[in-house]
């Protein structure tokens, strides 16, 4: 690997990247494939409390619309299920129950022989929900913060140097805030935006 | 997106005469603004009348030494026609602003001028908008209001128009020519967008059925001392938290002609005669420039998220005005604001 | 559960198709698009030229540029019949008989890309740029392209095969 670093490398992939041969997810056309649009819930928290869909299935082109109530069975929504190189916690279970949990949560996969089709009978498709309150400002809720206790035995960094290096800097910025002749003072929050690449 | 039927025009009387006949159809020309809208469902007409190939295209002299400019000339050929960067740049330099390159080149005049909103609210049919169904509420009052309104602003609707192009049309003092059944007629640009008021579902006053021809510009060009400002979130690609389109005719160091248009901050480009009679005859200088700024900003109101706009357009202004002073117009391609 | 559907239990029909003509890569092609039809889906979805992105389908991303009568647009912000009669050129048309176009070439000189999705669209709005002959220094450069994104940020490799392309390396 050595030699490769700080090298610049032609990419194997460069030429059917820059022809436009190189192929992506969703770029395997074949005869009689099927395309879905999803439909997205309008309220961050709450139940399901009714999906009409008999619009969308009336369009002609359209195939079927699958909701939490008529889904396959899939292993994955079993609540034991983990995947064992996702994140820790529950992982995604796309149409899973009649349960809300945030703002754009797809409650509905319309399904149809064109993709325009599916999309305009996504559309149709009506939902009603039991909205409750929901919480996703942190600024708004400071009140309600609970002050962490210190842990009585700092969890020990992989490299104690760089774990003794962070505590020095600390103190050594308090130090210098306490001598320093202005002091500029200001919180800025980041967007939501992440940069990932497409494919 | 709705299913429409699609038709084209062959000419100008065509193009009234289909739509008179519908009244649920839409012009379509450039179709960057409409496209996108209908794809988000906001728009759903019964029947898009493609316009896109009427003989509208051309940039003429008119006999009062002006411009007219065919509605569908695309907003790129305009900003690098020659008659438009010779006589107008500070038109050209507002249109170089906006957008991307890829939709200057698809974008009409007229499109330019018809094109809605971007407010979140307004794009997202979940939510209660005046704009999109009058009388179901502003979510972006007590929202979300970045990127809204200063001045203007009524409490049915805090929106703002996104143009660049308009805030230099604005400043020039452009007349829109629109053709329709009841014939042909001029607005003056000023005339042209409305304010919300208690009607924001009204982003202009074109009556049912009209269509735009032509944009007019006087003589008056501003070819020296000019500028436009851009203030936004990031270098390119995004819409102005404030911008500023200004002119001056300069005899020596006094303001002999002075316009003065902000964008972003309103839901039509903001000009005020006050702030431009507080110009006229006075030296061109930061005490002059920031009354004008006082005078422009005296009735501003800030929302939530959107306060810092009133301090920054007053800068801007005077930043502005400043580079028009010394002839150095904002460059749009060297980001540095001097 | 899945059912199939059929034309007697539509009440809400699919629109009729609009026979059109496009001259795709030289080659004219004839198709029948629903006037719903964006000029990119009809690229991807209907003719198998799948070179062109859909990145954000709104015109924000760049990624489904394509040149039509000469000039880059936006394909997914058109729709395919309004642009009945135009010559479009795609990435998959730029290459002349295997031989690499000068950009296609730059982009695998500087590596300008990593994985690669919005590169069709970069490439594509480079020939645009450099046929609009109105880009001369990096900065124009940077403003000219600011309509095309690269999540993987290759911008600074991009400009930099693009000033290659226009012999300014």
């Amino acid at each position: 690997m050595a030699p490769y670093i700080g090298t610049a490398t032609s990419r194997v992939d460069g030429r059917a990247k820059v022809t436009g041969a190189a192929k992506y997810a969703g770029e395997f056309n074949t005869a009689g494939l099927a395309h879905a649009s999803v439909v997205t819930s309008t309220i961050a928290k709450g139940r399901i409390t009714r999906i009409d869909a008999s619009a969308a299935l009336s369009v002609a082109g359209v195939i079927d619309v699958l909701t939490h109530q008529n889904r396959p069975l899939m292993a994955s929504a079993d609540s034991a299920y983990k995947d064992d190189v996702a994140p820790e916690g529950s992982p995604f279970r796309p149409l899973y129950d009649d349960r809300i949990r945030f703002s754009g949560q797809p409650v509905a996969l319309v399904v149809a022989e064109e993709s325009e089709i599916a999309r305009f009978a996504a559309s149709l498709v009506c939902v009603e929900y039991d909205e409750e309150a929901h919480v996703t400002d942190l600024h708004r809720q400071r009140d309600a913060a609970v002050a962490l206790a210190a842990p009585a035995n700092p969890p020990r960094t992989h490299s104690p140097r760089r774990g003794r290096a962070a505590h020095r800097s600390r103190r050594w910025l308090q130090l210098r805030c306490a001598t320093a002749p202005s002091i500029m003072s200001q919180s800025s929050t980041t967007t939501r935006w992440n940069c990932m690449p497409r494919q | 997106m709705i299913n429409f039927h699609y038709a084209r025009a062959t000419d100008v009387a065509d193009a009234v005469r289909q739509i008179a006949a519908d009244p649920r159809a839409k012009f379509i020309a450039g179709g960057t603004n409409l496209i996108d809208l209908l794809k988000e469902d906001v728009e759903r007409p019964s029947r898009l009348i493609d316009i896109s190939r009427l003989p509208l295209k051309s940039v003429e002299e008119t006999a009062e030494g002006g411009l007219r400019i065919g509605a569908l000339v695309p907003n790129s050929d305009l900003a690098y026609h020659p008659l438009i960067t010779q006589r107008h740049p500070m038109l050209a330099s507002a249109i170089l602003a906006g957008a991307s390159a890829q939709l200057r080149n698809m974008a009409t005049t007229d499109g330019n001028l018809l094109q809605r909103t971007r407010c979140y609210y307004f794009y997202d049919t979940a939510t209660p908008c005046n704009k999109r169904e009058p009388g179901s509420g502003c979510s972006a009052i007590a929202g979300l209001n970045r990127m809204h309104a200063i001045l203007g602003a009524s409490e049915a609707c805090i929106a703002t128009h996104p143009s660049d192009m308009c805030v230099a049309l604005a400043a020039l003092d452009a007349t829109v020519h629109v053709a329709g059944p009841a014939g042909a007629r001029g607005i003056a640009f000023s005339d042209f967008h409305r304010l919300p008021e208690n009607t924001p579902q009204c982003d202009t006053n074109l009556q049912p059925n009209e269509i735009i021809t032509a944009v007019e510009l006087p003589a008056r060009g501003f070819t020296v001392n000019y500028s436009y400002l851009k203030i936004r979130d990031r270098l390119s690609y995004a819409f102005a938290l404030v911008s500023v389109a200004t002119g001056l005719e300069l005899e020596g160091d006094t303001i002999k002609e002075a316009r003065l248009a902000l964008g972003g901050v309103a839901h039509k480009p903001w000009r005020d005669p006050s702030a431009e009679a507080a110009l006229r005859g006075q030296a061109a200088n930061q005490s002059t420039f920031t009354r004008a700024a006082d005078l422009m900003l005296r009735d501003a109101k800030g929302f939530e998220h959107n306060a810092f706009k009133i301090d920054l357009a007053h800068r801007a202004i005077i930043r502005a005005l400043t580079q028009a002073s010394r002839g150095t117009p904002q460059s749009q391609s060297n980001k540095k604001i001097r | 559960m899945a059912r199939t559907s059929t034309a007697a239990r539509s009440t809400i029909p699919a629109p009729g198709k609009i026979p059109i003509v496009l001259t795709i890569n030289g080659i004219a092609t004839q198709l029948e698009v629903a006037p719903w039809t964006t000029l990119l889906d009809a690229l991807r979805d209907h003719l198998d030229l799948t070179g062109t992105k859909k990145g954000c389908d709104h015109g924000q991303c760049g990624a489904c540029t394509v040149l039509v009568d000469g000039r880059r647009i936006n394909s997914c912000l058109t729709l395919a019949v309004m642009k009945d009669g135009a010559e479009v050129t795609t990435i998959e048309g730029l290459a002349t008989n295997g031989v690499l176009h000068a950009l296609q070439q730059a982009f695998i000189d500087h590596d300008a890309f990593q994985c690669g999705y919005c590169t069709p669209g970069q490439i594509c709005s480079a020939a645009g740029l450099i046929a609009e002959g109105k880009a001369k220094s990096s900065d124009e450069i940077r403003e000219l392209m600011s309509g095309n994104i690269c999540r993987c940020g290759a911008y600074p490799n991009i400009v930099a095969a693009i000033q290659q392309a226009m012999g300014q390396s």
